[in-house]
């Protein structure tokens, strides 16, 4: 007997490379969720991390940055925050044209 | 006669204590004379003044008196003999004591009228009254009625005459002369009418008819009378539902005549004067039966075909059939009012009209069944919700119906569902406003809330088509209600002005809510069937059911537009607000937006396309369209080229394409899903590592984790003798197939052994459970699928092989036809267990251990403890928390106690095993 497979439709589930049951420090949502304002996680509400290896949900990190207090400081460490390049990579990355338009990151 | 009657009669006289009979004519008897009395009556004297005068009058009276009363008294036997000719002597007699001197005055002395009354009255009842009495002394049974009745009148229709006889033409006629020369007396004005010759006549009638009367049991002559008003009643009108239970004769019986039997019969009872209030009550009675009969036998039919209300016919019935049959009674009875007044019409219609509405209303759960073609009885309702009581009464009765009938553990869900959904389109016919409903609705929709299946059922019913497969898909037991499927597959009206009314002053068309809504009544669009089986629950426990099935749904779903679903949720944005759908939504966004990625990673792989990998899509045959703008089938699901691959001999010439789609998850977002794992074959394993290396290079820092379990494929099988196809088969049981093949070891052997019995490579469960690392729940069940289809057979306990030549010897083909079918049936069971989805139960079970471990340290720790607290513990402490409730600790308990590790010391309270 010979199988041959035609058709093979698989289910996977995507997870950020991050540990697991880990939050973002901001608005304590995992990871995998979105921040508080998102609806859909992923493409739209991309996670951010920084030079000092912490991580937040982008929204999260910039919104506290924008604010006076934070001094642009991980509210973390306390670091000055800076997001490691290979991030800003994977950003361009996920504007290739292969990505339809309304995916991409705000 | 005893002393005290004496005694009585001595200060109360008393008629028939002191009639006289006529004396003979030879011994004139004057009676005794009392000392200073005179001849005549025994109390003629008492009163009479003692005077000469009086003494001569006395006598004289006493003379005429024994003549009159010769002439007048009555014949033993009641035929009308004739009479003696009035002679001068009793003409004088009669002039005198009527007219005359000899008049009695003031009742101090008897007259003569009274006499003869008297008369009448002990005639009666010497003759005439024992052969009535025996009449009536029984029971009378209902079909004698009108012939008892009809010879009682009679009987006393021919005493009246015998009686009045006398008195018309001996009496009458001198008190008729006096009146005409006497002068009305001032003194007693109102009274008048009794002492005119008018009057006696009148009187003397009223008292015979008072022997009449007397002389019958009064409520029997009642209950009789009234069955036979009732009777007439029902044969004129053709009741053929009667209340005593009698067959109507089959042939129409002439109406003309029974109605003037009944006339005249009336007519004359009215003559012997029993027509009085006694007739009238039973005539009321009779009628009143005779409303429900008519109603019962004639209105309780329901229209199913022309949907019609029958309570105007009814109405035209009480006024045009009921009230003449009423009038004519009355006229026959000759009762002082003898036509109907408006109000009584109306209020009779109204009354009949309650009658109806509460016989409807006792089959209201059937109508409601049998809605819409029970149109009719339910407008018939609705008019009877006018009634006053009526919407208690329908409540009350209602919910007694549902509750006997409906929500018991013997109806499905779905059935109840649709019984509820009839009733929410019945009702808002009955009372636009929901108030009914609302009250009546109540306890369907706790029941509902309490069963378990109702979400699914409602979910999936909402995302099932109607148009493909609906006979088999809607039987009475399945899971899919047809009510709703329908109901969802109406139009989209636009729900979505959630805006406060109440608050909306410019509102014109404003009205107070209903005054009998209960505090909680919300002005609710009826007719919304959906909107009252979307908020059955709370919200969110709706919306966590509802992610469930959707998942479950979504991964099944072969729509790759997935348009029931985006509906679907849009709805219930609509209708539930469209917070905390985020779920729900991110779900479909999911299934949506792989078919894009799909489409862009398939394209970086042809673009770079690694010949051993992946072999040329088949798809750039057709004229290339932009893989993204790609509309209808990014992601078909069935095959399309299955033509391509027909025939067996291109299929083997042609190196197949594989394609591999994924569906690409934000696991945060999808409820648990089942993670089996196993190993799936190479080739795919192959192309999912490339796929997942190419996904996690567009998408940095994401990481793919394959779930084997939920994928799905089709694949082409070639035996020795033939080639099947399988579409849609799940991962697991062609991994479990794909296993069956030759490894390049076994070749040889598999070559050899083909000969004999067409069987090809064989495999024992082990075997299968180490190659694959898969349950052996999930390879078993594997199992039983491809010896359901006939590729497998198990030739030794556990140990299957490959059929590669469909046996030709007849036992041999029926063995493995049985077994497939054995096989088949528990396929499909497994196949029907099995979700996408995990359960609560799959959930407990997987954690079993750990919350065992749970228990047992807190019960070390803290000592024993009754069920409820353990369960308190848990859902404060567990990690990643504990959603069961009581019920489930008890069954883990119960399972642990059987495992020795704890013992329950009754009263809910359990403890360590020490």
């Amino acid at each position: 007997m010979k199988v041959t497979i035609r058709e093979w439709n698989a289910v996977a589930a995507w997870r950020w490379d991050m540990p697991d049951d880990d939050v973002c420090g901001i608005c304590r949502n995992p990871y995998d969720s979105t921040c508080s304002k998102c609806k859909f996680p992923g493409d739209e509400c991309p996670l951010l991390l920084g030079v000092c290896n912490h991580s937040f949900h982008m929204h999260c990190i910039f919104s506290w940055l924008k604010q006076e207090s934070s001094q642009e400081k991980c509210p973390m460490c306390r670091q000055p925050f800076k997001s490691k390049s290979q991030d800003a990579t994977a950003a361009t990355d996920n504007q290739t044209p292969a990505q339809a338009p309304d995916t991409s990151p705000i | 006669m005893d002393h005290s009657t004496l005694v009585f009669a001595s200060v109360f006289p008393v008629l028939a204590l002191s009639h006289t009979t006529p004396t003979p004519i030879a011994t004139p008897d004057l009676g005794y004379t009392a000392p200073g009395g005179s001849f005549g009556s025994p109390h003629a004297g008492r009163n009479v003044e003692a005077q000469g005068q009086g003494q001569h009058r006395a006598v004289k009276r006493g003379l005429a008196w024994s003549c009159a009363t010769r002439f007048l008294s009555l014949p033993k036997n009641s035929s009308l003999a004739p009479k003696p000719q009035r002679t001068r002597e009793v003409v004088e007699a009669l002039n005198y004591l009527l007219v005359g001197e000899g008049r009695s005055e003031d009742g101090k002395e008897e007259g003569l009228v009274q006499w003869y009354t008297n008369e009448c009255r002990l005639h009666f009842a010497k003759h005439i009254r024992a052969g009535l009495e025996q009449l009536w002394r029984k029971e009378i049974e209902l079909e004698h009625s009108w012939d008892i009745l009809d010879e009682t009148q009679r009987a006393f229709e021919h005493v009246q005459g015998v009686y009045l006889e006398p008195f018309l033409e001996h009496i009458l006629p001198y008190l008729q002369q006096d009146t005409s020369s006497s002068t009305v007396r001032p003194r007693r004005p109102t009274q008048m009418i009794e002492d005119s010759a008018d009057a006696a006549p009148w009187k003397f009638r009223r008292d015979l008819h008072a022997i009449f009367a007397h002389c019958l049991p009064s409520q029997r002559y009642t209950k009789s009378l009234s069955y036979v008003l009732y009777d007439a009643g029902c044969r004129l009108f053709r009741i053929y539902i009667r209340h005593d239970g009698i067959q109507p004769r089959m042939t129409p019986e002439n109406t003309r005549e029974f109605r003037q039997r009944m006339t005249t019969l009336l007519q004359g009872l009215e003559r012997v004067g029993l027509g009085g209030d006694s007739a009238q009550e039973a005539f009321a009675h009779a009628m009143n039966k005779l409303l429900d009969s008519f109603i019962t036998s004639h209105y309780l039919k329901v229209d199913w075909y022309s949907k019609k209300s029958i309570v105007p016919h009814l109405k035209m019935w009480i006024q045009d059939g009921f009230c003449p049959l009423v009038e004519l009674v009355l006229e026959c009875l000759r009762c002082e009012q003898s036509s109907i007044l408006p109000t009584e019409v109306s209020a009779w219609q109204e009354m009949a009209l309650g009658r109806l509405g509460r016989a409807r209303v006792d089959s209201l759960f059937d109508f409601v069944i049998n809605w819409h073609k029970s149109l009719g009885a339910i407008l018939d309702i609705k008019e009877y919700l006018n009634v006053a009581g009526a919407k208690q009464h329908l409540t009350s009765s209602f919910s007694q119906q549902i509750s006997r009938r409906l929500l018991h553990p013997g109806a499905t869900s779905t059935y109840i569902l649709n019984i509820y959904i009839s009733i929410i389109r019945s009702f808002h016919e009955l009372e636009p406003k929901g108030v009914l409903l609302e009250r009546v609705a109540r306890p369907i929709r706790r029941y509902l809330k309490e069963r378990e299946d109702t979400a699914r059922i409602i979910i999936s019913s909402l995302l099932t088509d109607l148009s493909d497969e609906t006979g088999s898909k809607f039987s009475s037991n399945s899971e899919l209600s047809y009510e709703i499927a329908s109901e969802m597959a109406q139009p989209f009206a636009n729900y979505g002005q959630e805006a406060d009314e109440e608050l909306n002053w410019g509102d014109m068309n404003w009205q107070p809510l209903p005054q009998d809504a209960s505090p909680e009544y919300k002005k609710s669009k009826v007719e919304d069937v959906i909107w009252f089986l979307l908020t059955l629950w709370e919200r969110d426990d709706f919306i966590n059911e509802l992610r469930n099935i959707l998942g479950d749904h979504l991964l099944r779903c072969q729509d790759p537009e997935y348009e029931r679903e985006i509906r679907l949720l849009e709805l219930i944005k609509l209708r539930l607000g469209d917070d905390k759908m985020q779920a729900c939504e991110v779900m479909l966004r999911d299934v949506l937006d792989s078919n894009r990625i799909n489409a862009s990673i398939r394209a970086t792989i042809t673009s770079s396309t690694s010949p051993a990998l992946a072999t040329p899509d088949r798809r750039s045959r057709e004229p290339q369209t932009p893989e993204g703008l790609r509309p209808r089938t990014p992601r078909p699901r069935r095959p399309t080229a299955t033509s391509h691959l027909a025939p067996s001999t291109s299929s083997q010439v042609q190196p197949v394409s594989l394609t591999l789609n994924a569906q690409i998850l934000s696991s945060f977002f999808w409820p648990l899903l089942r993670d089996d794992t196993f190993r799936v074959p190479a080739q795919i394993d192959t192309l999912q590592k490339e796929y997942e290396s190419r996904f996690e290079r567009i998408k940095g820092m994401r990481k793919l984790r394959w779930m084997d379990a939920l994928g799905e494929g089709s694949i082409t099988l070639d035996f020795d003798d033939r080639t099947e196809e399988f579409d849609r088969l799940t991962s697991w049981q062609i991994s479990v197939v794909y296993a069956f093949q030759p490894q390049p070891s076994e070749e040889h052997a598999a070559k050899k052994r083909a000969g004999k019995g067409g069987e090809g490579v064989a495999r024992n469960v082990q075997q299968l459970e180490e190659m694959l690392e898969m349950d052996e729940g999930l390879v078993r069940q594997a199992l039983a699928f491809w010896v359901g289809k006939s590729v497998l057979r198990e030739v030794s306990h556990d140990t299957y092989a490959v059929i590669e030549k469909l046996p030709s010897k007849s036992t041999l083909a029926n063995a493995d036809h049985e077994a497939a079918a054995a096989a088949e049936e528990l396929a499909a069971v497994q196949a029907a267990e099995t979700n996408a989805v995990k359960s609560q139960s799959d959930l407990l079970s997987e954690k079993k251990d750990i919350y065992t471990a749970f228990i047992v340290g807190m019960l070390t720790n803290q000592g024993n403890m009754p069920v409820q607290r353990i369960a308190m513990m848990m859902r404060m402490m567990v990690q990643g928390g504990f959603p069961f409730g009581i019920d489930e600790v008890k069954g883990l308990l119960g399972e642990m106690e059987a495992g020795g590790k704890v013992v329950g010391l009754g009263g809910d309270v359990w403890g360590v095993r020490k």
